[in-house]
């Protein structure tokens, strides 16, 4: 029985049915289920389908948004049923955000939600980051990845500034550094010392496995 | 509430003159019919006829009255038994170009003639299409003796495909064979008659002229019940005046003409309005089919058919470029066919055709399929409820700067309101596209052929059907001395 209703969290995903996940959530948990075999088998093996289907063509970006916001919600959930925490069963922790002075949401948002459908933990902080925030939250949840977005020429400064900060606080040779946005290019990127720039999504979700060791791509 | 986009090129009373003088030329000058069927005929309903000269002259009240028993709708059905086709009012539906004497091969570019393995491959792709809702009997195969083409590749597409079919015949037995072709399929001649799974063009020879064979087929047609389209194709300043309004009145002459025939052979015979005009070009000579003025004189003689109540077709999304995706190929597909859908037609040929209506290509068609489904985007218009008006979402995020990307109301609408065409359209960011090797519309094109032909799969026939098809046509291929073809009966 305890299989049914991992498999019916898994369905629920994939048909991006927010409420009975987070209904059927804690149901599993009163059953005795291991939290785990909920987030493995359930969750992610969803979220999963979803991401292939993505690839093929068949789904498409605001399933997998909702998607990835029901996937952090139930893992709220369940963090403290979790004998390990999801960082260490996930791929690598992200930090991401818009930076200081830039209000522009939507290319980060997806990019969060692309890490999220690989398996990453992601921690989005939304839009007008400033350094120090960046390196507080990297720092709180032990990040391996910081990921700063900007969408205008002038608020593409603030990546340098971020980066400067995780070199005088000591944590540039640990935690990765990617960058994106429509102005800025591979050229900015090894100008400001960041690790990586992605132009789009896909790439984004190669370079962060790169980074954490997970592919060679 | 949806607004239709519409189109209209007539005014009111443009419609009633081009009326008016349809009728006085089919009262004054008539139409030859090589038919002494079809004048005895309109003999016995009052025509003046002249069987020398195999003239008839057209009474005004002959032709308002026998307007009024042809039929608004026409419904067709494809080979489950389903229906396909609706005609009627401003429903649009596609199919490709029919009868092309060439094809451009997906693998070379070669422009040849295709055989019987390639009508095989073509629906196959068109009935995976799904934009795309009827089949014609697209290609002439070259490898079957040319007085069969006809009937053969309509058994090929019977096999290939579950859609159902606009086809026509080239010689005077081929249409009582492929009526029993498709009578094998739905179980007889009345199922045919209740449930019909193709359309028979007949075209009349501008200016006002019917050939033998098409009155033929179009008698034979009107009395089994098998909808008939009326196919008037006036060549702007050749075989029509070369203003639009003058081959406009040729147009609705000779397709009126078409009405009163069919409903003289049987009351209430299923008919559809139709056209393929086309302009010459003053500099080469060719018949344009890409051409604003074709699917102008298109477009204004749908309105007339709209006067009359009847249902519609019209061959527009063509083009006359050589490539099967190049720019031309796009620019004159997209306008022929988005104005058509404005204009309401209710049966669009044209998808994969080009070149003057003489070739079919697969990059076109699979092409054209993205286009049709655009254009069923675009008339659905835009939307106007309480829940697509969004304005709690509105509300939700306010001026915080969140996305709407992660609401349920995205992924509860946007399938319905945005239409999704795959990676036929280049929509990749520009460093993607270049590290996909900076694939053109043309490479695009013919990776989705290669797809579907190597995945697509066609039901099969019951083994009933097989039977009495294949029945059908041993007993015309035993007719013609032409006892084995290639992927014909054993």
């Amino acid at each position: 029985m305890g299989n049914d209703i991992v498999d019916q969290i898994r369905v629920a995903m994939i048909d991006c049915q927010t409420d009975q996940v987070l209904e059927l959530v804690p149901k599993a948990i009163d059953k005795g289920i291991v939290a785990s075999e909920i987030v493995n088998r359930g969750l992610t093996a969803g979220i999963r389908v979803l991401g292939d289907r993505f690839e093929k063509g068949e789904a498409f970006l605001p399933e997998l948004a909702v998607a990835a916001e029901t996937m952090k919600q139930a893992l709220d959930f369940l963090e403290p049923h979790l004998a390990k925490s999801v960082d260490e069963e996930a791929l690598g922790t992200i930090v991401i955000g818009t930076v200081q002075g830039d209000i522009h949401d939507i290319g980060k948002s997806i990019v969060a939600t692309m890490l999220t459908v690989a398996g990453f933990t992601v921690h989005d902080l939304g839009v007008e980051v400033t350094p120090a925030q960046f390196i507080a939250k990297t720092k709180a949840v032990n990040a391996d990845i910081i990921a700063m977005s900007a969408l205008l020429t002038t608020t593409m400064d603030r990546m340098q500034e971020t980066i400067d900060l995780l070199k005088s606080e000591k944590l540039d040779t640990r935690v990765k550094i990617m960058v994106g946005g429509a102005p800025v290019s591979q050229q900015f990127a090894d100008s400001i010392g960041a690790d990586a720039y992605g132009v789009d999504f896909n790439q984004a979700v190669k370079i962060a496995k790169r980074l954490t060791g997970h592919s060679n791509d | 509430m949806t607004t239709r986009p519409q189109l209209q090129l007539l005014s009111e009373e443009d419609v009633h003159r081009i009326h008016k003088e349809s009728l006085i030329l089919l009262e004054e000058v008539g139409m030859k019919i090589q038919s002494k069927e079809a004048l005895e005929l309109l003999e016995g309903a009052g025509a003046p006829v002249d069987y020398e000269k195999e003239q008839a002259f057209f009474p005004s009240s002959l032709v308002e009255e026998q307007l009024k028993h042809a039929p608004s709708s026409i419904r067709i059905f494809n080979r489950e038994g389903t229906l396909a086709l609706t005609l009627e009012g401003d429903t649009i539906h596609f199919n490709p170009g029919s009868a092309a004497t060439h094809l451009l091969d997906p693998e070379t570019g070669e422009r040849r003639h295709p055989q019987t393995e390639d009508v095989i491959d073509f629906a196959r792709v068109v009935d995976a299409l799904p934009y795309i809702d009827a089949q014609s009997t697209a290609l002439i195969p070259a490898d079957i003796p040319p007085l069969l083409a006809d009937r053969y590749r309509l058994y090929l597409i019977l096999r290939n495909s579950t859609k159902p079919i606009i086809t026509g015949t080239f010689a005077l037995d081929a249409f009582q064979d492929m009526k029993q072709m498709l009578e094998a399929i739905v179980g007889g001649p009345k199922n045919l008659r209740k449930k019909p799974l193709a359309i028979f063009d007949t075209c009349p020879s501008a200016p006002l002229q019917w050939s033998e064979l098409t009155v033929h087929d179009l008698l034979l047609g009107a009395e089994a019940g098998v909808p008939i389209e009326l196919i008037s194709m006036p060549q702007l300043g050749a075989t029509g005046p070369v203003t639009i309004a003058g081959s406009l009145v040729l147009h609705n002459a000779e397709s009126l003409s078409g009405v009163v025939l069919t409903q003289l052979a049987a009351k209430g015979a299923p008919v559809i309005y139709g056209g393929s005009p086309t302009a010459v070009d003053m500099q080469f000579g060719t018949a344009r089919l890409g051409a604003i003025e074709s699917i102008m004189l298109t477009c204004a003689y749908t309105q007339m058919a709209k006067h009359y109540g009847l249902p519609t077709h019209g061959y527009l999304g063509l083009s006359d470029a050589k490539l099967g995706a190049d720019a031309q190929t796009g620019y004159e597909a997209a306008t022929g066919l988005l104005l058509a859908a404005m204009a309401g037609i209710n049966n669009i040929a044209g998808a994969g055709m080009q070149i003057f209506e003489s070739t079919q290509s697969y990059e076109k068609l699979v092409i054209d399929d993205v286009l049709a489904g655009m254009t069923k985007r675009f008339i659905k218009g835009v939307d106007i409820t309480d829940d697509t008006l969004a304005l709690n979402e509105l509300r939700e995020v306010g001026t915080k700067g969140g996305d709407f990307l992660r609401l349920r109301h995205t992924l509860t609408w946007f399938r319905q309101e945005h239409y999704l065409p795959g990676k036929l359209v280049d929509r990749q960011p520009f460093e993607s596209w270049q590290n996909e090797g900076s694939l053109t519309s043309l490479d695009r094109a013919r990776t989705r052929v290669k797809e579907i032909l190597s995945t697509h799969e066609v039901p099969p026939l019951t083994k009933a059907q097989y039977q009495d098809l294949d029945a059908v046509v041993a007993a015309f291929l035993k007719r013609h001395k032409s006892p084995s073809l290639p992927f014909g009966p054993t």
